[in-house]
Formats: structure tokens, C-alpha cells, sequence
């Protein structure tokens, strides 16, 4: 697989006033973001995504190591960067703030059709006429996504596109995701919450304290089963291998089959009322 | 090429403001209260009128066009697609310039060539300098600016420092007097005096570069 963004051993610390020692916010990170690859970089609240995010899109420098942009001299050119908070000029429409952004990348006919694409491409088509600062959460996200699609640029660079999104909207920009990445494009996305991003991710990358730790294939990370039992009572102490749930008990499967997870749990004398064996998800994998 | 297209894209901003905020309001009470209500200072004094009106006029501007938070937030994104920080600044220059010179020739109709000429400059320097103190600090730098120039706008440094005992207030106002852009130093604009003339184009450059290198600033690093 072609790269189209190369990270190696970058490293990003912020100087501080007053001699007061810098602030490493990246210790160390390499990886690659492959031509029509999904990277999820997962991580808890001040791990360092927006930092790393920023470097891989060409925003920030890095104080150390190299970040490799195959495409234009300049990034802004190739990678379209959504940050996480929606800000954008008061008094503007959804259609003026998309103009208003084209202007740096086409002119006449070409940046109306840019705009146009935009639109269509994050479901704001119906809305072009509303005022931008002025928009739902959910909407002001697809504004980012929109802003970042134009001028053709086919690498996302996005800075925690769900967050504070419900299901239904989660889903259909993940959706749109998928179908930008089916025609060519690469999509590096940030997420405090690895719930839900099973279905898009093609490598999750997680960073804990400014060093990446983990950059495996989702579907290596998610191919763990885990037993689900529904009991009719719970037990106080759960059997061997098992944790205890709101709705009974469940246990990674590992190796063993779904029937000798089951018969552990007939021979503690549990009445199991139901069971269903469901692949692991993004959260329990990490 | 690529630099005048993203400046001229900054464009909008003075439409979309003054078609649908309260700047054009604003523009027409400052024209009303200098021209209509203090007519005996414009019939002695037409210069000092349209460089008060140029003043003012583009310290709203800019308020209106730059100075609000969200619009400083809003030009780390604008920052995020091919275009520079200079580009940017030059732009929102001319947009706010563009709306204090319709405040100026409105003014002027009436004046010669060198009150409007005077005004002119006067509008470019003042809105270059308020541009800096907006993305420096936002409106509230620009709203102190407005007081300054209500206050002190026709004051020269000699009538500051006549009294006796001037102190030290005295003559840190002077100073301010003397060194900021001021109505008094620009009356020269009007017959082309050096002296004016280089002092407002120090301040237009000043306050582009100092307002560019905030802008640059909004998007990280770069």
C-alpha cells in the first residue's frame, strides 16, 4: 500500500515561560497512513491526539523526527484538517463560509462546483442557507467535514469528528467516511471514544502519555470472541474466567469453545436463560 | 497572483457585516452626530470633521470585521487551506478601509480634494493600527482605542503639555499623542507634509506586520 503520510520518530514539546521546562506532548510516534486507509488514533484526554494530529496534517512543526507529506509542497493542498471545536466567521451562511474557504483553492465555475460537491458530500445541501455559527452541533461537525473536502483533497485529517454526536448522526458520517475512502481517499481520525469505530477503522493506533503503544490492524484487535450470559439470578462470586455484568456474566473466549464456557458455568449451578457470543469491541480490545 | 485572490477573498466580510449587523447603523449615527448635529465645528474645521469620521469609522470597521472572538477563532480554519497569513491580514485591511472610505467620501462630498485625500490615508493607517490591536487583544483593545480617540482624537501633544506642571499623566499622554496615529499629526495629509505622510505609512506597515504575525500565530506553528 502507497503511504501518503510518513511519521517517523517525531517528537513534539511546547516551550513554556518563565524557564519552566517544556511540555513533551509527543514523546515518540511513528506510523503510516496507507491510500485509502481508515487510521483511528484512540486515547484518553490530553494523550496527545490533537498534537500528533496537527503534525501529521502539516499544521505544527515537530521538534524532533520528520513528517513526510507525499503530495504538494504544500499540505494544505492535499490534506483537507478538521479541527475538533467548530469556529467559524459570525454572519456567514453554511454556502458563504464554503465560498468564502474555496476562494484559496479554485476560481468562477470550478470553486462553485467545489462548494457544491462539499455540500453534497456532508449532507448540508438542505441547509446551505443557514447561518453557520448558528448551527447544531451535529451539523457545524459536517461543516468541518465539508470545509475539509474542498479543493479535491482526498487525505481527512479529523480531530474528533464524533464527538458529541448521537448514534444516528455517528453513523452517517461514518458512512460518508467509508464512502470517501472507497473512492481513493485516506481518513486519519482522532476519537477519545473508541465505541463505534469497529465499522470504520482499517488500524487503530492508540497513545497513552505522548507515546504510541499500540498500531495494529483492527481486524487483528478485534478478532478476540467474548461468551455473554444471561443469568436468572447473578452470582455474588463469578466462576473462573468470568466478570460479572448488569444482566449476568461474560468471558473472553480465548481458545476455548462456547460450550465449555457455558458448561463452567452449569457446573456453579447458574441458570443461564440465554447466551450469545459476540466479537470484541474497539474498547475492550484496547 | 495566489496572494490578491485570498486577499480579495476577505471581501465578504464587509458585505456580509454591513448588510447584516449594526456596523452601517453605527456609520450613519458617527456621520450624523459629526456632520448634521456638530455643524458649526464642520463649517470651521471641514478637515478635523472627516478625519474624526475616518477615525472612527474605521475603528468600527474593524471592530465589526476582525475584532469579535469568533472571528479571531475563526481564522485558525481559514488558515487551514492554501492561503497566507499576510494575504488574510492585507484582505480584512482593505475590507475594513473599503467600509470607513464610504463613511469619508460621504464626508468629504463637499470638501476639496486634500480633505479627502487626508481622510483617506487617515481611514488606511487608523484601520491597519486598530487591525493589530483587534487581533492582539479583540474589541475590548479596539473599544479602548474608540474612548482614546473620543477623548484625546484632537488633541496635540503641545495643548497637552501647556499646563505649568504637566506631570507625569500629562506627559504620558503627550507621548501617546506623539507616537500613536492621531487626528492632529494627520491634518498635515492634507498638504502632502512629509513628515504626516511618513508617519502614517510607518503605522499602515506596523500594524500589518504586527497584525499578520497574530494571525499567523491562530494557526499553530506554521
Amino acid at each position: 500500500m502507497t503511504s501518503v503520510i510518513q511519521v517517523r520518530s517525531v517528537r513534539r514539546a511546547f516551550s513554556r515561560p518563565w524557564g519552566r521546562p517544556p511540555v513533551v506532548a509527543i514523546a515518540e510516534a511513528t506510523f503510516d497512513i496507507g491510500a485509502g486507509e481508515v487510521v483511528c488514533l484512540v486515547g484518553a484526554a490530553r494523550s496527545g491526539k490533537t498534537t500528533l494530529l496537527r503534525l501529521a496534517a502539516g499544521v505544527l512543526r515537530p521538534s524532533a523526527g520528520v513528517v513526510r507529506i507525499v503530495a504538494d509542497a504544500d499540505p494544505r493542498r492535499s490534506i483537507g484538517f478538521a479541527p475538533r471545536d467548530p469556529a467559524f466567521p459570525p454572519g456567514f451562511t453554511v454556502r458563504e463560509v464554503l465560498e468564502y474557504y474555496a476562494r484559496a483553492h479554485a476560481t468562477g465555475p470550478e470553486r462553485d462546483a467545489q462548494v457544491r460537491d462539499a455540500l453534497e458530500g456532508s449532507g448540508l445541501s438542505g441547509g446551505a442557507g443557514r447561518r453557520a455559527t448558528a448551527l447544531p452541533l451535529a451539523d457545524a461537525r459536517r461543516l468541518l467535514l465539508a470545509q475539509s473536502l474542498l479543493g479535491g483533497r482526498r487525505i481527512l485529517v479529523l480531530d474528533e469528528p464524533f464527538a458529541g454526536l448521537d448514534a444516528v448522526t455517528r453513523r452517517d458520517l461514518s458512512d460518508r467516511l467509508q464512502r470517501l475512502v472507497v473512492t481513493g481517499g485516506s481518513v486519519l481520525l482522532s476519537s477519545a471514544d473508541p465505541v463505534g469505530l469497529e465499522r470504520l477503522a482499517d488500524r487503530v493506533l492508540v497513545l497513552r502519555a505522548g507515546r504510541l503503544v499500540v498500531d495494529a490492524p483492527a481486524t487483528a484487535l478485534l478478532g478476540g470472541r467474548v461468551l455473554e450470559v444471561v443469568l436468572d439470578v447473578p452470582p455474588l462470586e463469578p466462576p473462573p474466567g468470568f466478570r460479572i455484568t448488569a444482566t449476568g456474566l461474560e468471558a473472553d473466549l480465548g481458545g476455548q469453545s462456547a460450550e465449555s464456557a457455558l458448561a463452567v458455568c452449569r457446573a456453579h449451578r447458574l441458570s443461564v436463560r440465554a447466551s450469545r457470543v459476540r466479537l470484541k469491541t474497539l474498547d475492550e480490545a484496547i | 497572483m495566489g496572494f490578491l485572490r485570498c486577499a480579495l477573498a476577505e471581501w465578504p466580510f464587509l458585505r456580509i457585516r454591513l448588510l447584516r449587523t449594526r456596523l452601517w447603523v453605527w456609520l450613519v449615527l458617527l456621520l450624523t452626530v459629526v456632520l448634521r448635529l456638530d455643524r458649526a465645528a464642520m463649517a470651521h474645521d471641514p478637515l478635523a470633521a472627516a478625519l474624526l469620521v475616518a477615525s472612527g469609522s474605521a475603528t468600527l470597521c474593524v471592530a465589526y470585521l476582525a475584532g469579535a472572538r469568533a472571528d479571531r477563532l475563526a481564522l485558525g480554519p481559514a488558515l487551514l487551506h492554501p492561503r497566507s497569513p499576510g494575504a488574510i491580514t492585507v484582505g480584512r485591511w482593505l475590507a475594513a478601509w473599503c467600509g470607513a472610505a464610504i463613511a469619508v467620501l460621504a464626508a468629504t462630498l463637499h470638501s476639496g480634494f486634500g480633505v479627502a485625500f487626508a481622510s483617506l490615508v487617515t481611514a488606511a493607517t487608523m484601520s491597519a493600527w486598530t487591525l493589530a490591536l483587534a487581533w492582539c487583544g479583540g474589541n475590548v483593545l479596539v473599544g479602548g482605542w474608540l474612548v482614546w480617540l473620543a477623548l484625546m482624537g484632537e488633541q496635540t501633544p503641545e495643548a497637552v503639555l501647556a499646563h505649568p506642571v504637566p506631570g507625569p499623566l500629562r506627559i504620558a499622554i503627550a507621548a501617546a499623542l506623539e507616537v500613536l496615529p492621531g487626528v492632529w499629526r494627520y491634518r498635515g495629509l492634507a498638504s502632502a507634509a512629509p513628515g504626516a505622510t511618513a508617519h502614517a505609512g510607518l503605522w499602515i506597515l506596523a500594524g500589518l506586520v504586527l497584525a499578520r504575525s497574530r494571525a499567523a500565530r491562530s494557526c499553530g506553528s506554521r
